[in-house]
C-alpha cells in the first residue's frame, strides 16, 4: 500500500477522524432529537406574552400588552351589523360592515360613475361583493327617490350620527354633548357623577396633556372611576383641532416633565438626549432613542412637533 | 497525484460533499444508508479498537472512514431537509384564516422592500390559545405599521396576519426562491399592515445582540459623517449592511466583478486581523505573535466581527479558518493550510449541509483554494526588479490566480463573465483596503478621541468616492460585462477541468496534463455543439408564469416565436425567459404582436395567429373571434384575456390559460372544460408549462 494512496490513513489519523465522526453524530443526532421529539404544546394567550415579556416584566405591563393587542386586532376584524342603502352607504359604513378595502374601493368607484342599485342582483354583481353575500343578504335596504330622506338616515345611522331632520327622528330625551377639549369645571359637574374635584383634576390634566385627542384618555384623570366613564362616555365629543402640540425641540427640561406621558425622569434624559445628539427630526428619531416604548410612542404621537 | 497523505481531513471532506449532493439529487432509501453506516461504523470500531498492532486493516479502514464520512454527509443533509420538525409553525397554519404570531426578529428589516425580515416564531396563536412553534417566517410589514414603530433586530414583537406559503418559482431555468428560503426553513410568509405590539427587546442572547447594538453604534457614526453612495458603501464595507445600496451602484460592482468588495469576506477580516495584530504587538511588547492571552483577544475579536456584520458563510469560513492557524502557531503547532480548510468546510457542512448549494460558500472556497494554489504560479511567471512594479503584479496575479476556479462557476451561476477582471482586482481591491482601514479608524476614533474624526472622515469619504468612481469606471469600459453566457452542468464541470488542467500544466509541464487539458476543453465543445445540434427540430411551447403580462415562446429550432407582451421590454420579463431561450439554443427571436397577421415560417408565409408547421397546429387564441377554427388544432394556447366560447369547440382540443386568467373568468374556463371534456392547465394555479410534443397536459 502507498502512502500517497487515497484510501490510506495512518492510526493517529483515523483516531482523529473517529473522533471528530463521533462528535459530528453526536451533534446531528442532538439537533435531531431536539426537533424530532418535542411535543406540541398549548398555551393560554395571556402566558405566552407573559412567556414573551419576560419573568420581570410587571403584571400591569403584560395586561396592558394584552389589551392593546386585542384591541388592535378587534379594530380590524370586528364588524357591526345594521341596514343600508347600497346607493348611498359611505365608504367608512362599508368598513364597518367588514367588507375589504379593496371591495369597498370597487363598490365605490362603480357608484361614482353612476350605478344605480334596484335589486340585490344588482348588488352582488360588483367584484368582490358577492362573498358576503350571506351576510349582507338581510341588510340590503334600496330606497326608491321618495324615501331619500330615510336612505340618508339610515346611512348617517350607519355613520353614528344623529338624523338630520327632527320630524323623522327617533324621540329622544335632549341631552347635552359635552366638548372635553373646551368644557370648564363647571360643565363638567352638570354631568352624573363628576364632582367638583373631580372636573378639576380633569381640567387640570387636560392642560398638562395640552388637551384630549380620545375620550378615552379621561380614563387616566385620577378619580375617575371606569363605570363612571362607561356611564358618561357618550356625552362626551372630542375635536382633535384643539390639541396643542409640544415644541420638542425648543422646550425645556421642566416643560417637558410637565407632560404626563413624558415625567420627570424620561424629561431629563430625553433633554440630554437632544443636548448630545442633536435636534429630533422625525418620530423615527424618538423611537430609535429607545426611551419610551410602542405604547408610549403611540400616545406621544399626537402631542409632539418636530419643528424648529 | 495529489499528496493526500498531507490533509488528511480533505478525504473525509470530500466525502462529506459527495453524500450531500447524492441526497440531494438521488432517491435513495434512506434505511439503505443507515444500513450501511452502521456497519461501517461496527467494522471501524473493531478494526481499530480490538485488533491490536499485530493484525491491521489499514486499507480497509481507509474505505470504512470513507463511507462514514459519505453517510454523515448524506444523514446530515437528510435530517436537514426533512427536520422541519413536529413545532414547525407551518403545522398551525390554516389557510385563510388571521393567525397572531409572537416571535423575534432576526435580521434588519429592508426598508426598501415592506421592511421585510425574519422573525424567528416562538408562538402562533388563534384566538385564545397558543402553539409553541419554532423556524423562521418571512415578515413583511407594510402600511402604516412601521409609523410609530421601527422594526430592530432583537425585538420580541407579537403581529397579526393571515400566513401564506412562499410560492415555487416555476419558470424554467430561474432561481427558486421558494427553495431557497426553504434550504433556511422558511416556508412561509406573513404581510401585516396592521400595527405591530412590541413586546421586549434585546432578545438575540447577550453575544449576538451585542454585536447588532454595537453594529447599530456603527452605522450612526457612518450616518453622522458621510452621506448618499460613499455612506451606503461604507456601511456595506465595513459592518456588512448591504440594504442601503442602490440598485445601480450593486449592478456596477456585479459587472465589474468588485462584487467580492462588497460582501464582508477573508480579505476584510484579513485586513482587521493584520491591524489587530499589529497593535497587540505593540501593546505587549512581544516580537513574536504567538502569546496565547492576546491571540485568545483577537480571536474573540474576530468572531465578534463576524456576528457584527452578519455571520454568513464567507466571513464564518474566513474566522473559523483564521482561529485554527493562530492556535496552531501560538502552541507552534505544524499545520497545513489545505487541512485547515478542509476541516473548515466539513465542520460548516455538517452544522448547515445546504451551505453547500449556497453561492457565498462556494466563492468563499474555491476563490482561497484558487489563491493559495495558483497564485505563487501565476506570480512566478514574471519577477520585476522594482517594489512598485512587484506591488502591482501581486495584485494582479491573485486576481488572474482567483479566477481560474471563481470564473467558470460565475458564468454557471450568473450567466456573466467581468472581462476585466484583472483592472477590477487592483485598483478597487486596493482603494476598498484603504478605505476599509480609514473606516475603521473612524469608527475607533469615535470612542477614543471623537475630536480627529472631522479630519479622518474626509479621507474615508475621498477613498470611498474614488473606490467607486474606479468600478464605475470598470464597468464602462468596452464589453466590461459579457452577457448571456449559459452552460450546462457538463459544460460547467468540462471547461473548469480544462481550466484546472492547463493551470497545472503551466506548472508541471507534464504531457498527460497537457492531454487533459485538451481533451476536457474538446469534451466541453463537442457537448456544446451536439446539444446544438439536437435541438436542431425541437418543437416547445412554453407559457410562463407571469401574473402581469402575458409571457409565451414557440420554439421551432433555433427560432422562437414570442407572443404576449414579452415583447415589451422589462428586465423582469427578460429575466424569465432569458435562461430557458439559451438552453433550447435559440438563435433567432420573433415577436408576434396581436396586429400581425403575416409572418415567415421557413419558405412559407402564414397569415394566422395559429402555429402550423409539416405536423403540429398549434391555435393561438389572443381574441373571441380566434375560435372554431375550420380545422383541428393539436391543443389551444389562451394567450388572451378571453372568456370561453358560448357555443362548445367544433374541434375539442385541450387548453392551457395564461396566468391572466383567474377568478370567475378562470372558473368559467374549467365549467367549459369539464363540458368539453378535455384537458385544461392553468398557469395561474400550477405555474408555467413547457410541452412537446405530443402534446399531453399534466392533470392540473
Amino acid at each position: 500500500m502507498k502512502n500517497s494512496s487515497i484510501i490510506y490513513f495512518t492510526r493517529a489519523e483515523r483516531k482523529s477522524l473517529f473522533v471528530f465522526f463521533l462528535m459530528a453524530s453526536l451533534f446531528i443526532t442532538m439537533m435531531y432529537a431536539m426537533y424530532r421529539f418535542e411535543k406540541t404544546k398549548v398555551v393560554p394567550f395571556e402566558k405566552a406574552v407573559t412567556q414573551s415579556m419576560g419573568a420581570q416584566a410587571a403584571e400591569h405591563h403584560i395586561r396592558s400588552k394584552i389589551r392593546i393587542i386585542e384591541r388592535k386586532q378587534k379594530s380590524i376584524v370586528t364588524t357591526q351589523v345594521f341596514q343600508f342603502d347600497p346607493n348611498s352607504i359611505s365608504e367608512d359604513s362599508l368598513k364597518m360592515l367588514g367588507i375589504d378595502a379593496k371591495t369597498s374601493r370597487i363598490f365605490l368607484k362603480y357608484r361614482s360613475k353612476g350605478a344605480k342599485f334596484k335589486s340585490k342582483e344588482q348588488f352582488y354583481k360588483v367584484y368582490g361583493m358577492q362573498k358576503y353575500q350571506s351576510r349582507l343578504d338581510s341588510l340590503l335596504v334600496f330606497s326608491s327617490g321618495e324615501s331619500k330622506k330615510e336612505a340618508a338616515d339610515v346611512r348617517a345611522f350607519a355613520d353614528n350620527k344623529m338624523p338630520e331632520n327632527k320630524e323623522t327622528a327617533i324621540p329622544t330625551v335632549k341631552i347635552r354633548i359635552i366638548q372635553i377639549n373646551e368644557a370648564d369645571s363647571f360643565e363638567w359637574q352638570l354631568i352624573k357623577g363628576i364632582g367638583e374635584k373631580l372636573a378639576g383634576r380633569i381640567v387640570r390634566y387636560r392642560e398638562r396633556l395640552g388637551g384630549f385627542v380620545a375620550i378615552e384618555q379621561l380614563e387616566e384623570v385620577y378619580g375617575l372611576r371606569p363605570e363612571t366613564f362607561l356611564a358618561i362616555s357618550h356625552l362626551l365629543s372630542v375635536d382633535k383641532g384643539q390639541v396643542t402640540k409640544l415644541r420638542i425641540n425648543e422646550s425645556t427640561e421642566s416643560q417637558l416633565s410637565g407632560h404626563p406621558y413624558i415625567g420627570k425622569k424620561k424629561a431629563m434624559i430625553l433633554s440630554r438626549y437632544i443636548k448630545n445628539r442633536g435636534q429630533l427630526h422625525a418620530l423615527t428619531d424618538l423611537v430609535a432613542s429607545k426611551l419610551f416604548d410602542e405604547e408610549e410612542i403611540r400616545k406621544l404621537e399626537p402631542y409632539l412637533d418636530f419643528s424648529k | 497525484m495529489i499528496p493526500w497523505r498531507l490533509f488528511p481531513y480533505l478525504r473525509p471532506c470530500l466525502a462529506i460533499i459527495a453524500g450531500i449532493l447524492v441526497r440531494e439529487f438521488v432517491t435513495t432509501e434512506i434505511w439503505i444508508v443507515v444500513f450501511c453506516l452502521t456497519l461501517a461504523s461496527a467494522l471501524a470500531v473493531t478494526n481499530d479498537f480490538f485488533y491490536t498492532s499485530s493484525v491491521r486493516y489499514p486499507f480497509y479502514a481507509g474505505y470504512i472512514i470513507l463511507v462514514l464520512f459519505f453517510g454523515l454527509g448524506f444523514l446530515s443533509h437528510h435530517l436537514h431537509t426533512i427536520g422541519l420538525g413536529s413545532t414547525h409553525y407551518g403545522h398551525y397554519v390554516v389557510e385563510g384564516k388571521e393567525v397572531r404570531v409572537i416571535g423575534v426578529i432576526k435580521e434588519y428589516p429592508n426598508q426598501r422592500k415592506n421592511y421585510r425580515t425574519i422573525l424567528d416564531v416562538e408562538f402562533v396563536c388563534y384566538d385564545s390559545n397558543c402553539y409553541k412553534a419554532r423556524n423562521p417566517i418571512q415578515l413583511s410589514i407594510g402600511g402604516n405599521a412601521v409609523k410609530g414603530y421601527l422594526p430592530s433586530p432583537g425585538d420580541r414583537i407579537c403581529v397579526w396576519g393571515i400566513i401564506n406559503k412562499i410560492a415555487k418559482n416555476t419558470n424554467p431555468g430561474t432561481f427558486d426562491f421558494a427553495q431557497y428560503l426553504r434550504r433556511q426553513k422558511i416556508t412561509h410568509q406573513l404581510y401585516t399592515s396592521n400595527d405591530v405590539v412590541l413586546l421586549a427587546t434585546y432578545q438575540l442572547g447577550f453575544f449576538r445582540q451585542s454585536s447588532m447594538n454595537l453594529r447599530n453604534r456603527g452605522l450612526k457614526i457612518f450616518e453622522k459623517y458621510l452621506k448618499g453612495d460613499p455612506l451606503s458603501i461604507a456601511k456595506a464595507m465595513v459592518l456588512g449592511y448591504r440594504q442601503d445600496v442602490q440598485d445601480e451602484l450593486y449592478q456596477s460592482f456585479s459587472a465589474s466583478g468588485s462584487m467580492h468588495i462588497l460582501a464582508v469576506s477573508g480579505m476584510h477580516l484579513a485586513v482587521i486581523a493584520e491591524i489587530l495584530l499589529k497593535v497587540m504587538d505593540k501593546l505587549t511588547f512581544r516580537r513574536r505573535r504567538t502569546g496565547m492571552i492576546p491571540s485568545l483577544f483577537i480571536i474573540a475579536l474576530l468572531w465578534f466581527f463576524s456576528f457584527m456584520t452578519g455571520a454568513e458563510s464567507a466571513i464564518i469560513r474566513s474566522v473559523l479558518m483564521f482561529t485554527l492557524i493562530l492556535y496552531g502557531k501560538t502552541l507552534q503547532h505544524h499545520h497545513s493550510t489545505y487541512n485547515i480548510m478542509a476541516f473548515c468546510a466539513a465542520i460548516m457542512l455538517i452544522y448547515y449541509p445546504s451551505q453547500l448549494f449556497n453561492a457565498g460558500f462556494l466563492f468563499s472556497f474555491l476563490a482561497l483554494l484558487s489563491l493559495m494554489y495558483f497564485q505563487p504560479l501565476v506570480q512566478s511567471w514574471w519577477q520585476p526588479s522594482d517594489l512598485f512594479s512587484n506591488w502591482i503584479w501581486q495584485y494582479i496575479s491573485a486576481s488572474i490566480a482567483a479566477q481560474v476556479l471563481v470564473g467558470p462557476l460565475t458564468v454557471f451561476l450568473f450567466n456573466q463573465f467581468p472581462l476585466y477582471f484583472v483592472l477590477s482586482g487592483f485598483i478597487p481591491v486596493w482603494l476598498s483596503a484603504l478605505s476599509l482601514k480609514l473606516g475603521l479608524l473612524l469608527l475607533a476614533a469615535e470612542f477614543i478621541l471623537p475630536e480627529t474624526n472631522g479630519l479622518i472622515s474626509i479621507g474615508f469619504e475621498f477613498m470611498l468616492t474614488y473606490f467607486i468612481r474606479s468600478v464605475q469606471w470598470v464597468e464602462s469600459l468596452p464589453m466590461a460585462c459579457i452577457d448571456d453566457l449559459f452552460l450546462s452542468v457538463p459544460e460547467f464541470v468540462f471547461f473548469s477541468l480544462a481550466t484546472v488542467s492547463l493551470m497545472v500544466f503551466v506548472k508541471f509541464r507534464s504531457k498527460r496534463l497537457m492531454i487533459a487539458m485538451v481533451s476536457f476543453f474538446v469534451l466541453g465543445l463537442v457537448w456544446r455543439i451536439g446539444s446544438g445540434w439536437s435541438h436542431n427540430g425541437q418543437f416547445v411551447l412554453t407559457v410562463y408564469d407571469h401574473k402581469k403580462v402575458v409571457l409565451a415562446d414557440v420554439f421551432m429550432g433555433h427560432n422562437c416565436f414570442s407572443y404576449g407582451d414579452s415583447t415589451v421590454a422589462s428586465s423582469y420579463a427578460d429575466y424569465i425567459y432569458s435562461a430557458h431561450r439559451s438552453k433550447h439554443y435559440i438563435e433567432e427571436i420573433r415577436y408576434v404582436r396581436d396586429t400581425t397577421k403575416t409572418w415567415v415560417l421557413g419558405n412559407r408565409e402564414v397569415q394566422s395567429k395559429r402555429i402550423i408547421n409539416e405536423k403540429f397546429n398549434i391555435a393561438i387564441v389572443i381574441e373571441q373571434k380566434d375560435f372554431f377554427p375550420d380545422y383541428s388544432p393539436a391543443i389551444y394556447l389562451i394567450l388572451g384575456k378571453v372568456w370561453p366560447p358560448k357555443k362548445p369547440m367544433a374541434h375539442p382540443s385541450c387548453i392551457v390559460l395564461n396566468a391572466l386568467i383567474k377568478g370567475k373568468m378562470l372558473e368559467q374556463w374549467k365549467s367549459f372544460a369539464a363540458k368539453q371534456d378535455v384537458g385544461l392547465y392553468s398557469v395561474y394555479e400550477c405555474g408555467s408549462i413547457v410541452l412537446t410534443p405530443p402534446f399531453k397536459i399534466p392533470n392540473s
